[in-house]
């Protein structure tokens, strides 16, 4: 009997941790025991930017990781993150659809298998403000976490400022940050409407996260434990869509009974963010080149 | 069963090297290599090596050698003098003297930062010679400077307690509100321990010189730039202008300013400032290392998630689960630092909390009082090594001059348990008025 | 022989010298990402660069720390044992150390070596490569373990330098 060690970055009460033990607990039911899969949240393993790293090396045969987060090595990465492209949940799964083989082959390149990816809900826009022009928002301090989120914070007339995951809540509690574009969950966890008053239902882009394993560890399997993972893994990213839809709405209803302002954006400040998406659009077309063309082509063609 | 044998495995080959006289961080590494390569099928040292090279390169860490870097820079510009020639006036006659200042600096400092290694190397480097030159008993000294810096993660800001918050979803802002009642009380009751000592020692005279009147208002002037600096540097973090993180460059920064100002920092002191802080800071470096690579044995080999799974399935009333969990965690303690203990079983013991109808506020405060009781606890505790690097003493008396105030958190953690009020009351209070 | 022991005092020295520039840097950096926001300006990858050189700072700083007596360990048993046993002991203790050092320098070097074959980036907004970074942990590893080694050395040829005897840490580490 096999022990593989699974490292997950989210805390064990995230859905894609709960999701992901699921799938760790059917694996080991269904091979008797012949591969046993142990799953370690919160990042108590690896750190979450330690994990593509260390699934990549060998040192633990199975990870989850945030799909965008890996953007620096190659633009493909970032197809899930760029903004207005795939806005709802049925437009997120074609696109996932239609960048998948190019997502395994590059995954396969780096001597990874890739299992399976779920979304998080739609990325929100959150301020401390009420936000209906693009007058409204100049001047906030805007929390960037990469160069993308930084030029939306630029082209919206906001200032971008660093802030590390772990400073989140504690930033906008001492007006560090006033805004940030970010998924429902992430204001839910961090219980941000002791902080933030306003939320956008802007949908911007749907991120994800993607199970993968490291390749000759994948390869020392017997065929039918393989098989057994990919079925199980198929029910987790089924579990992991739905879910993720699920909560989509209901933290939306949790901001409101926390007193929260919910809302769909003002159409002046639709057009401002469509504006800049479709600036960085094209800026992650060029990057990409003709592969990035293809993908589209297909996503559209579905 | 298995457990049992690993538990075993993991103590035998730590006490060993920890006792042949093995370098600390090196002892660490090698326990978590015999146990990588005993309990898994995993590379061991590319493993070690990813591991030291995420938490070395971490940015949530930068604020430990800089804080470190800062009380160097005190300590030798002599602000440490005038700090305790300004206290004098005032503690000087109360039991127990100005060993309450070792207390009160670290409750102070506390507040600007989110680790104990960071107070105590801050706060001792100032204090432990001036305690020193006035005859206070050493191991006094260093056992109420051991216990007080363990506030460093009670009083807000604390890092723990965001790792905290964030793995079992609980308010940050409340649970730093939580805390600030018990890291208050927990340092009054510090200070009781050394009156109390005072009282029972009032043969052993120390030398406070008798102060005029005049004298006592310079010494009041002299105590404002330091407070001036910490007050600047906590304004800057609820003002928005900095995070907590990176307050520690502006308390640097505010030394530096400070020390120019008062004409104490030359090129060679300043020179002096920057070698001693990289070379404590390499000696806790090279521990944490270690003790990093061995939070990682532990998690490939469950160990402490079995335990808490042990745990889980007895079942308990609310008073014996917090027993065992308290008896559980300064268990762990032995080798772990406070964030893997937290981390690595909070999945197991979050849900049998909550079951039990415990506040998870109040387990987060209590959370934070135990394992920073595992900071002071041999042999792996973190405080007790910055200390021994300070004042060259042996592990061992500095955990037995630490015990005292092992006991005092002990006890406080009765206290809180009787009275959860001390860490539910603000929060909620606060909470209604918004 | 004399002159290379100083040589290599002086390479750790120089280590101390550089661990003390990039703390200075790192100072700098924090400094930088605060003025930025007040400026308005992203301060981009500060923060991760803050991260490097700390990792710079501490490798460059450990073999200094070890030659200048600053890393710590109990002194129990050696403080409890004399002549040749003592001197054995001390012996198997720093022989120890320089395996693990040595350890430690093979697997940072493999881990930037394979960093760079690989071309792996920093998640953050630097975007940095990442053994770029790593090549002076590896380094700092090496002249560590190279300290270690030549403190052995010293415990086999010259026993006399070690003065275990009279190894007296309250003198050593000035308050
Ligand atoms: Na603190
Ligand atoms: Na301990």
């Amino acid at each position: 009997a096999e022990k593989w060690d699974m490292a997950l970055a989210y805390s064990a009460t995230n859905y894609h941790s709960k999701i992901a033990t699921e799938f760790a607990a059917e694996v080991t039911t269904k091979t008797s025991g012949d591969l046993e899969i142990v799953t370690h949240p919160g990042g108590s393993l690896f750190g979450g930017s330690e994990i593509f790293g260390a699934v990549r090396r060998g040192l633990t045969p199975i990870g989850e990781r945030l799909i965008s987060a890996l953007s620096n090595d190659d633009p493909l990465y970032e197809i899930d993150s760029v903004p207005f492209l795939a806005t709802s949940f049925g437009d997120a799964h074609k696109l996932y659809e239609a960048s998948k083989p190019a997502l395994i082959k590059k995954l396969d390149e780096a001597g990874l298998v890739f299992l399976y990816s779920a979304p998080w809900p739609p990325q929100g826009f959150y301020s401390i403000k009420e936000a209906n022009t693009p007058d409204d928002v100049k001047g906030l301090k805007f929390r960037a976490y990469n160069a993308t989120t930084s030029k939306v914070a630029d082209m919206l007339g906001m200032v971008p400022t660093k802030i590390e995951a772990a400073e989140l809540s504690q930033a906008f509690a001492t007006g560090v940050a006033q805004s940030m574009i970010s998924s429902g969950s992430t204001g839910y966890d961090r219980k941000l409407w002791e902080h933030v008053g306003f939320f956008y239902d802007v949908r911007a882009w749907l991120p994800r996260n993607m199970v993968i394993v490291n390749k000759k560890a994948w390869n020392r399997l017997d065929k039918k434990v393989q098989d057994v993972i990919r079925t199980a893994a198929a029910t987790a990213e089924d579990k992991g869509w739905s879910e993720a839809e699920r909560l989509a709405d209901w933290y939306l209803e949790e901001f409101k009974k926390n007193g929260m302002s919910v809302k769909p954006m003002s159409p002046e400040m639709r057009a401002a963010f469509e504006k800049v998406g479709a600036k960085l659009r094209d800026e992650w077309l060029a990057k990409i080149g003709d592969s990035g063309n293809e993908i589209l082509s297909s996503y559209k063609a579905q | 069963m298995s457990e049992a044998v690993s538990i075993v495995v993991f103590l035998g080959v730590l006490f060993f090297f920890l006792g042949s006289g093995v370098w600390i961080g090196a002892s660490l590494l090698a326990t978590a290599i015999v146990g990588m390569l005993i309990f898994t099928s995993t590379p061991v040292g590319d493993a070690m090596a990813i591991t030291i090279w995420g938490s070395q390169s971490s940015w949530t860490l930068t604020a430990l050698p800089l804080f470190i870097w800062m009380g160097e820079i005190l300590y030798r510009t002599k602000l440490s003098e005038t700090l305790f020639r300004g206290l004098t006036p005032f503690m000087g006659k109360l039991p127990g003297g100005l060993l309450h200042v070792n207390v009160g600096a670290s409750a102070i400092f506390a507040a600007i930062s989110g680790s104990s290694a960071a107070t105590v190397a801050t706060v001792g480097k100032m204090s432990i010679p001036e305690l020193k030159k006035r005859n206070y008993p050493e191991k006094l000294i260093i056992g109420t400077l051991s216990g007080a810096g363990t506030l460093g993660l009670l009083i807000p800001p604390s890092i723990s307690m965001i790792i905290y918050g964030v793995t079992v979803n609980e308010s940050i802002a409340k649970l730093f509100m939580a805390s600030m009642i018990p890291g208050l009380v927990l340092a009054l009751c510090f200070m009781t321990y050394i009156a109390v000592w005072g009282l029972l020692n009032k043969d052993i005279s120390y030398k406070n010189p008798t102060m005029a009147f005049r004298e006592k208002i310079t010494a009041l002037r002299d105590l404002l730039p330091v407070l001036i600096l910490i007050s600047g540097v906590i304004g800057s973090i609820y003002s928005g202008i900095a995070t907590a993180t990176e307050a520690a460059a502006l308390g640097v920064l505010g030394s530096i300013i400070l020390s120019l100002l008062q004409k104490t920092l030359d090129k060679d002191s300043f020179i002096d400032s920057v070698l001693g802080a990289v070379r404590t800071s390499a000696m806790i470096m090279f521990i944490l290392m270690g003790s990093g690579f061995l939070s990682l044995a532990m998690g490939f080999t469950g160990i402490p998630k079995a335990l808490a799974t042990t745990i889980v399935h007895w079942e308990l009333s609310p008073f014996s689960l917090i027993i065992i969990l308290t008896i559980f965690y300064i268990f762990l303690g032995m080798f772990l630092d406070g964030i893997s203990s937290i981390v690595l079983t909070m999945a197991v013991i979050e849900p049998m909390v909550r079951a039990a109808g415990i506040d998870m506020l109040w387990f987060g405060v209590y959370l934070m009082i135990v394992v920073e009781m595992a900071q002071i606890t041999p042999p792996v505790g973190f405080n007790l090594f910055v200390l021994q690097g300070m004042t060259g003493k042996d592990i061992g008396y500095i955990a037995r001059a630490s015990m005292p105030m092992f006991f005092v958190m002990c006890a406080f953690i009765v206290v809180l348990f009787l009275i959860p009020e001390l860490a539910t009351w603000l929060p909620e209070t606060l909470s209604q008025t918004r | 022989m004399k002159k290379l022991s100083q040589t290599l005092d002086k390479t750790y020295l120089v280590g101390a010298w550089l661990s003390g520039g990039f703390l200075l840097l790192l100072c700098g950096l924090i400094l930088y990402s605060i003025l930025a926001r007040m400026l308005g300006l992203f301060a981009g990858g500060a923060t991760d660069f803050a991260g490097y050189a700390m990792a710079t700072s501490t490798f460059f700083a450990l073999a200094y720390t070890f030659r200048s007596n600053g890393h710590i360990r109990i002194l129990l048993l050696i403080q409890n044992t004399h002549g040749s046993l003592r001197l054995a002991i001390e012996r198997a203790t720093l022989g120890f150390m320089s395996f693990i050092t040595c350890y430690l320098t093979y697997y940072t070097t493999r881990l930037a070596v394979d960093s760079w074959e690989y071309g792996e980036r920093s998640e953050g907004a630097d975007a940095i490569l990442l053994w770029i970074p790593q090549v002076p942990v590896a380094l700092g590893s090496a002249v560590f373990a190279l300290s270690v080694i030549h403190t052995f050395t010293e415990s086999i040829f010259s026993p006399e330098k070690i003065n275990s005897e009279k190894l007296d840490l309250e003198v050593q580490n000035e308050i």
